[in-house]
């Protein structure tokens, strides 16, 4: 019996430090963001001055209000085409039989193995051609074609799996196939809905390697890509950086705690199929 | 049971065309430059080279020494998340109200960018930043480290920062895993006189294989992509001592505009990407 105590011990000693590792640099860099100039080098954790003004400072050198709304309409829009389209996807694949669809689903499904870096200069080129570089849609549409694989894969195993019944008797009241699909299907998937928009919520709101090669223009930055920039000027004080950075994480935290299960389980959804 | 066909392919019509315009036709077009020769914007002055870019990585000591880095972040991430998801997930499986908390908790930083990622850790890494403080307090050092400046160090300290961002999720990938295991097996041969040791062995162990091939060849996958968080931290540097492939792709195509060698090296990844997702579907397929 004992021995069962030192090993419980043990294993509470591994989570206790493993939790401090985790959590320490949260803890480190709201203490940063708090100090005043003088103390940015000498305090550990708990600053002699506290200094809240820094965050009224940071939201105006980094240009929150610009950030958060590049991220936002870049974000919003760029989840809503990718639901959307590929709910409608999910359900041709699922519930009509097709002679290409096997095919057809594979190919997209394909998509999954294709890093976006390497497919990064022609799509630059392409924007180019098409005069969207350095715009919105410049970044919305990759954004839109590396979701759509996962986000068509959930829904067509969700789609699936539901009873015909419900899409037959409607379909002998005369109702239209998309209407089919806009009144009876879509409100009965909705765990697969919230599912895929977390997923594709957090992927875009947090992409940084497309956004940087198409959104060179300042005013077009997102949350990411202006924290980046920022960094890279040497003159940038920390205690900024730090309100910086929370000011940026604090609207997904919170999300998060609201919603902690739909985000675990929306996040790890893709991982294992 | 009336379903026409037209109306089936209009459902599938919108996510095809995105995807052919927008990753097939990009896909193709990046073998072809790799062929090609061809400097700043103007797509007039394409001019097909054949395979004369693939013979400038030869002597490109830079591409080989980001191939060998990708490779060391790849397989270093990859054990450390391994090894520390598997041991938390198999602590943490009970639905104690504090071990779900706990939980939680180590989850946060996945929901982070890795940008976010390198901003914080970089200021903890500094010479002058939070772990060097504290370590000078303790007494361990008396001359500052630097974490980010040693060449010796500094992919280390990457491959630290990225598995403290990622092991939450390995964590709950393996939970699932673990939960799937039914309880009857641990039952009977507890009724057996098996001890902990043996139950972890002989049943925890080998029924985690299928879920644990999954996870490495997960991280494997997504570390060959590893960008952001280099780019943030060390720009490549000190020296390209953590120059990756990304990194190295991004500064020949945008810094110095060669596009098509640049695509040389978007093909090189793409094939390094598709050779692990190949052993992903064998594997899938097994199962």
């Amino acid at each position: 019996m004992r021995k069962d105590y030192i090993a419980r011990g043990v294993v509470w000693i591994f989570i206790g430090i493993g939790l401090i590792i985790t959590l320490f640099p949260f803890a480190w860099v709201v203490s940063l963001s708090l100090r005043i100039e003088k103390e940015v080098f000498t305090a550990i954790l708990f600053p002699e001055h506290v200094r809240i003004r820094n965050y009224i400072d940071a939201w105006v050198k980094f240009d929150f209000t610009m950030l958060f709304k590049n991220s936002i309409v870049i974000t919003f829009t760029s989840v809503a085409v990718t639901v959307f389209v590929s709910a409608l996807a999910g359900y041709g694949f699922a519930k009509f039989r097709l002679k290409a669809s096997n095919f057809l689903f594979h190919l997209i499904l394909s998509g999954i193995m294709v890093p976006p870096i390497a497919v990064v200069i022609p799509l630059f080129v392409f924007m180019r051609r098409l005069g969207l570089f350095n715009s919105y849609p410049s970044i919305i549409f990759p954004y839109i074609v590396f979701g759509l694989p996962i986000a068509t894969l959930i829904f067509k195993t969700y789609i699936q799996n539901l009873d015909n019944d419900i899409l037959d008797a409607a379909r002998i009241d005369g109702c239209g196939e998309f209407r089919i699909f806009l009144r009876i299907l879509l409100p009965i998937i909705k765990p697969a809905l919230a599912t895929v928009t977390i997923f594709t919520f957090m992927a875009n709101w947090n992409e940084f390697l497309l956004a940087v090669i198409f959104l060179q223009d300042k005013k077009l930055h997102t949350l990411p890509l202006g924290m980046a920039v920022f960094m890279g000027q040497y003159s940038a004080p920390w205690q900024l950086i730090g309100s910086g950075v929370v000011i940026s994480i604090l609207p997904v935290l919170l999300l998060f705690f609201i919603l902690q299960n739909q985000f675990i389980r929306g996040l790890t959804a893709g991982a294992l199929k | 049971m009336h379903r026409t066909r037209l109306s089936g392919y209009l459902f599938i019509l919108p996510a095809l065309l995105i995807f052919v315009l927008f990753l097939i036709y990009p896909l193709l077009h990046t073998i072809y430059l790799s062929l090609t020769e061809w400097a700043g914007f103007d797509l007039s002055k394409i001019t097909f080279v054949g395979f004369r870019n693939f013979k400038l990585i030869l002597p490109d000591w830079i591409f080989w020494k980001a191939l060998r880095n990708t490779m060391i972040f790849v397989f270093g991430t990859t054990v450390f998340l391994n090894l520390f998801g598997l041991a938390l997930a198999l602590f943490l499986n009970n639905e104690l109200r504090i071990t779900r908390l706990v939980r939680t908790l180590i989850f946060i930083p996945v929901l982070l960018s890795p940008v976010i990622v390198g901003v914080m850790w970089s200021r903890i890494f500094d010479p002058f930043g939070a772990l060097n403080q504290i370590l000078d307090e303790m007494g361990i050092i008396d001359t500052p480290v630097f974490w980010l400046g040693d060449r010796r160090i500094a992919l280390w300290s990457i491959v630290g920062a990225t598995v403290w961002q990622w092991v939450g999720y390995d964590m709950i990938l393996y939970l699932t895993g673990l939960q799937q295991i039914p309880i009857e097996l641990y039952e009977a041969a507890k009724i057996d006189g098996a001890n902990n040791w043996h139950l972890f062995r002989h049943i925890t162990l080998p029924l985690l294989k299928g879920i644990a091939t999954m996870v490495i060849l997960l991280n494997l996958i997504g570390g060959v992509r590893i960008f952001d968080i280099v780019y943030v931290m060390t720009r490549g540097g000190p020296n390209h001592n953590t120059e990756v492939l990304g990194t190295h792709l991004y500064t020949v195509a945008f810094w110095f505009n060669k596009m098509g060698y640049a695509s040389v090296i978007a093909v090189i990844i793409l094939v390094i990407s598709l050779l692990f997702a190949y052993f992903r579907n064998r594997i899938m397929r097994e199962r």
